[in-house]
């Protein structure tokens, strides 16, 4: 029994009961602490019916009877077939309130906490988070807007919105931007001297309190992701290109700028007014400050951040303006202004028309210009055709006086180049080879470097393939860990099971010995019943044979008739002892049975239980005394 | 969780038991708390005696590490595992790690307020007034004798904490229709709940 | 309460009395359906001609007889202060039958007409909502916030708005509360009591 009890009080305990420690035994549980356990159980397998009890024992007497009957009620609702009623709760004995008990705590879900304890799918854990949120905010009271707390502020209201909005933060950055030493000095020493003196907190850096934590944010995000591209960008191109970073990062660069100056130039081109425009930010787009990496990428982007920088910059510099004039009137402002574009229209009239005439004026000269260049430059080419045929008449007019020396003198001349340009061409043939040979050697050379190099770019991308599995794997397994840490903890709270599963098999070993012992004791009986009867066979066969004998012969001596009588005599004062020993057996057992009833009768306290009953009794008495009295008075 | 390099540095400086005493790493993390959810528009959010000891840069770069630590964990959900590891990360003793967690976990529910506070909504209604008419007769129309009712809807929206109130009205058919379906949805809601 | 008729208006329909009932009756449909669907000035001049009267007569008959439909019905008055309103305009029996018939077929719908005329607010016309529960915003990336959408379509002048709002569930169950009270405020003795003495 004690195994059982300690069994049921555990899941008692589980159930929500509050059973202090040492109670080891149904025994010991008070009225009290029954109603309790009854009520947490009912409650979980029948909220409806469980829910309107309440665990706690009022004190009145006619209260505790109607709880005593609800209770009872809802039992045999759940289908409990032995006796119950209020007496079961009140006045409890030990084998009834076990029996409930244990017909109670069989009913319980048994794999409740085991659901519990699972870590449940995602969903399904999402979708509990968000019933409880529901249910939290239905419960919750409205009240009007002028007394809600900031929690209900955020539930009830909207109106401590506002909008995601961003601003630019200054934050002192660790690396300096890239410039030529000098400059980086000079510049630096100002930088610091801004960060350590000017430069106010972060949090105080917002025009506005309320998007102090979105610019935040949005810095945070910015940086990592300009990190993030600039290496997915190293690892596609930069890596390829064989180059350093700052090499990279200096070509890049190049590019850029040569791109700007083209597209500048293009759009200058494009109309007078642009270009008007577009002078003024050309210094600014060219000085390669790291912010403007994003104009690196592609031309539509890079249309959309020159757009940007020019309302910037014009922004920047109507926000000086209205900083450094005080703003005169607005009537006077407009008059002026208005004075002052028509003045300035009219100027643009004229000017414009100026410019037409200039312009035609220019393009007919131009068309002159042209046409004079071509020409004086055909004159000039044919000038020196001249020149050069004059020439050579000259050489050979001069030559002509002494034509035969000075024939074979050009003869001669002539052969000793001849032999030079073979011996210099032998000589060349010498150097060459060894040349030769040595580019080839060079060029080999050359390739088998880069076919290393490559070999070396591929390793290093292998790496780098390499290093991000792994952080993702690691990744991976930390949260497996978290995982598994968790269940490790909701783990810890089922160590009973184990204790729970040996001494179940413990009794269940315990009920198979008793079970052979009685199986034995069984063979025993039936042994000796089967001895019992062949004795008594063999009794009665004797007893026959020695009555015919005694008989047959009885009938001729005395003594034996005495004998004969003294048999029969014998005979029936044994058979009579035998039913006495029958007879005490039978009594014996009906006094055991009926002190195992007195031993039931005793448990189940009826003594103290009728005492208790009077008692109530009599509270009731006085309470039914008190209610009818207050009724009179009232 | 993932922060910027020069948040990262900036906690980094923050670790050393030598350069920054405990009692003032105590000092900036409360401030860098009470700072962000107390915003205040003058420029004292670092105007305690014991911080302006410090080297003003090393100060203002450590305060917007922490201001964006905090923000991050809050925006991210860290739990405390995920905070410390990122802390220790940082080279942080353990009695720091605790006392940023401690302080952390204290505001924690502030700092998802304020950033659950940032975003768009449609207008949200807050209240309702009624008013019951009874319409007798109008120029075109004697004896009409039918109830009506001019419902406000009071709404408010974010930013600039504008009423945007709807006001329409409605006979006794419609409120029951109108009626009708808000009960539908808190019974749906309801039922959501039981999930 | 009686219709008192101007004295033009009665020598514009004292011309019906002239005529047949069909006559009557076919003078009665169509201010029927004038009222209905707006006047149509041919038809006067068909009806002149085909009655030799000038058109004029046949105008001032029709129009003559949607005023009396028009104020009778206006004013709601019973049958009987319609018969004697009638009675006036010295018609004969039959065809003071024939009107009177006339507007108690058409009074509740001439009502009705009448009603699109008077102010109107916007009112409801229906609504629409949704159950939504945020789960992530771009500051807060964990989050759960339940929130009713409401698209609240409103009707004013024929032309329909909608304004889309939402609410939370603890105002939703208020505003529920509240209606709720709204609507049984009609079925108090008060508003009862009202009603039953504005009659």
């Amino acid at each position: 029994m004690e195994e059982v009890d300690r069994i049921l009080l555990n899941s008692l305990r589980q159930s929500g009961a509050d059973i202090a420690e040492d109670v080891e035994s149904v025994r010991q549980l008070t009225t009290e602490l029954i109603v309790e356990c009854v009520v947490r159980c009912l409650r979980i397998l029948n909220p409806a019916l469980g829910n309107g009890v309440s665990h706690l024992l009022p004190p009145g007497m006619s209260a505790r009877f109607r709880i005593g009957m609800c209770l009872a009620q809802a039992c045999q609702e759940l289908g409990y077939q032995g006796e119950i009623g209020y007496q079961t709760f009140l006045y409890s004995n030990e084998p009834e309130i076990r029996r409930l008990l244990m017909f109670l705590v069989e009913k319980l879900p048994r794999d409740s906490a085991d659901t519990a304890d699972q870590p449940a799918e995602k969903s399904v854990l999402l979708q509990r988070l968000i019933a409880t949120k529901i249910k939290q905010q239905l419960a919750s009271a409205w009240l009007p807007p002028a007394l809600r707390t900031t929690s209900l502020l955020n539930t009830q209201n909207s109106c401590l919105m506002n909008k995601f909005h961003s601003q630019a933060l200054s934050l002192l950055s660790p690396s300096a931007p890239p410039l030529s030493p000098s400059q980086q000095s000079l510049l630096f020493t100002e930088l610091w001297e801004y960060w350590e003196q000017h430069q106010p907190p972060v949090t105080a850096q917002a025009w506005d309190q309320a998007c102090v934590a979105a610019s935040v944010l949005e810095r945070a995000t910015a940086d990592l992701s300009a990190v993030q591209e600039w290496e997915a960008e190293w690892n596609s191109q930069g890596l390829v290109s064989r180059l350093s970073p700052e090499e990279y990062k200096a070509r890049k660069r190049q590019r850029l700028q040569s791109r700007i100056q083209e597209y500048l130039k293009q759009s200058s081109q494009r109309s007078e007014v642009r270009a008007g425009l577009a002078g003024t930010p050309a210094p600014d787009l060219t000085d390669p400050r790291p912010d403007h990496r994003c104009l690196r990428a592609k031309h539509s982007r890079f249309i959309h951040t020159e757009k940007f920088t020019f309302t910037q910059v014009s922004e920047d510099l109507s926000l000086h303006f209205s900083h450094q004039f005080p703003p005169p009137t607005p009537q006077d402002v407009q008059a002026e202004q208005q004075k002052e574009v028509r003045e300035l229209e009219k100027q643009l009239k004229s000017l414009g028309e100026q410019i037409q005439d200039v312009r035609t004026a220019m393009e007919t000269q131009t068309l002159t210009v042209n046409q004079v260049s071509e020409e004086t430059r055909d004159r000039e080419l044919s000038a020196e055709e001249k020149q050069q045929l004059l020439h050579i008449r000259k050489r050979a007019l001069d030559l002509l006086p002494d034509a035969e020396g000075n024939l074979s003198k050009l003869q001669a001349v002539m052969e000793a180049s001849a032999q030079r340009l073979v011996s210099l061409a032998g000589q060349w043939e010498k150097h060459r080879v060894p040349l030769i040979a040595e580019h080839r050697r060079l060029k080999q050379q050359l390739d088998s470097h880069e076919l290393e190099s490559s070999r070396r770019l591929m390793e290093i991308k292998e790496f780098h393939e390499k290093i991000k599995t792994s952080a993702e794997e690691a990744k991976r397994k930390e949260n497996v860990h978290r995982q598994l840490v968790l269940e490790l903890e909701h783990l810890s709270r089922g160590v009973g099971r184990a204790a729970y599963t040996q001494r179940i098999l413990e009794i269940v070993s315990n009920i198979s010995k008793q079970k052979e012992e009685i199986t034995k004791i069984l063979s025993d009986t039936k042994e000796l019943q089967k001895e019992i009867n062949s004795l008594t066979g063999k009794l009665d066969r004797t007893f026959a044979v020695t009555d015919e004998l005694l008989f047959k012969d009885a009938k001729r001596d005395e003594a034996v008739r005495k004998a004969y009588k003294y048999l029969a005599a014998l005979h029936e004062n044994c058979s009579q002892l035998i039913e006495t020993i029958e007879d005490t057996g039978t009594i014996l057992r009906e006094v055991r049975d009926l002190e195992e009833l007195i031993d039931l009768e005793t448990g189940k306290k009826t003594l103290i239980n009728l005492e208790k009953i009077l008692e109530d009794h009599r509270a009731i008495r006085q309470e039914n005394a008190g209610l009818a009295g207050r009724l009179r008075e009232a | 969780m993932e922060l910027p390099e020069s948040a990262l540095a900036g906690l980094q400086s923050l670790a050393h038991p030598a350069r920054l005493p405990h009692k003032t790493f105590q000092l900036l993390l409360e401030a860098a708390f009470h700072n962000l959810l107390h915003p205040q528009a003058d420029g004292t959010a670092l105007d305690h005696a014991e911080l302006g000891s410090l080297d003003p840069t090393l100060l203002k770069q450590s305060y917007a590490a922490i201001t964006t630590c905090i923000l991050e964990a809050g925006k991210q959900n860290a739990d405390k595992s995920t905070l410390s590891t990122l802390l220790e990360e940082c080279r942080f003793g353990s009695e720091r790690i605790d006392t940023f967690c401690t302080e952390y976990q204290k505001n924690k529910g502030k700092v998802e307020a304020l950033l659950g506070s940032i975003g768009r909504y449609p207008s949200h209604i807050t209240d309702v007034s009624w008013r019951l008419e009874y319409h007798i007769r109008n120029n075109h129309l004697h004896k009409v004798n039918q109830p009506s009712y001019l419902l406000t809807l009071k709404a408010e929206n974010g930013e600039a904490r504008s009423a945007e109130d709807v006001t329409f009205s409605c006979s006794m058919e419609q409120l029951q229709d109108l009626l009708g379906k808000l009960k539908d949805a808190a019974k749906s809601m309801e039922k959501a709940s039981q999930m | 309460m009686l219709l008192v008729l101007a004295d033009e208006h009665r020598r514009h329909l004292s011309f019906l009395s002239a005529t047949t009932a069909a006559v009557v009756s076919e003078f009665c449909r169509i201010a029927v359906e004038f009222l209905k669907k707006g006047s149509n000035p041919k038809i006067y001049e068909g009806a002149a001609r085909k009655l030799s009267v000038s058109a004029e007569t046949v105008q001032h008959g029709v129009e003559g007889l949607m005023y009396l439909l028009t104020e009778s019905s206006k004013l709601m008055i019973s049958q009987v202060d319609f018969q004697d309103s009638v009675l006036v305009l010295g018609f004969p029996e039959e065809l003071n039958k024939l009107l009177l018939q006339l507007y108690l077929d058409n009074r509740q719908e001439i009502r009705s007409i009448l009603n699109e005329l008077t102010p109107d607010l916007p009112h409801y016309h229906n609504l629409e909502w949704r159950l939504d529960v945020q789960l992530a915003s771009r500051a807060l990336r964990q989050q759960i916030k339940p929130v009713l959408t409401l698209k609240l379509h409103l009707e004013q002048n024929g032309c329909a708005s909608a304004s889309v709002l939402q609410t939370d569930p603890a105002t939703l169950l208020h505003l529920i509360q509240e209606l709720e009270q709204a609507l049984g405020e009609m079925k108090s003795n008060h508003c009862r009591r009202i009603v039953r003495n504005i009659k």
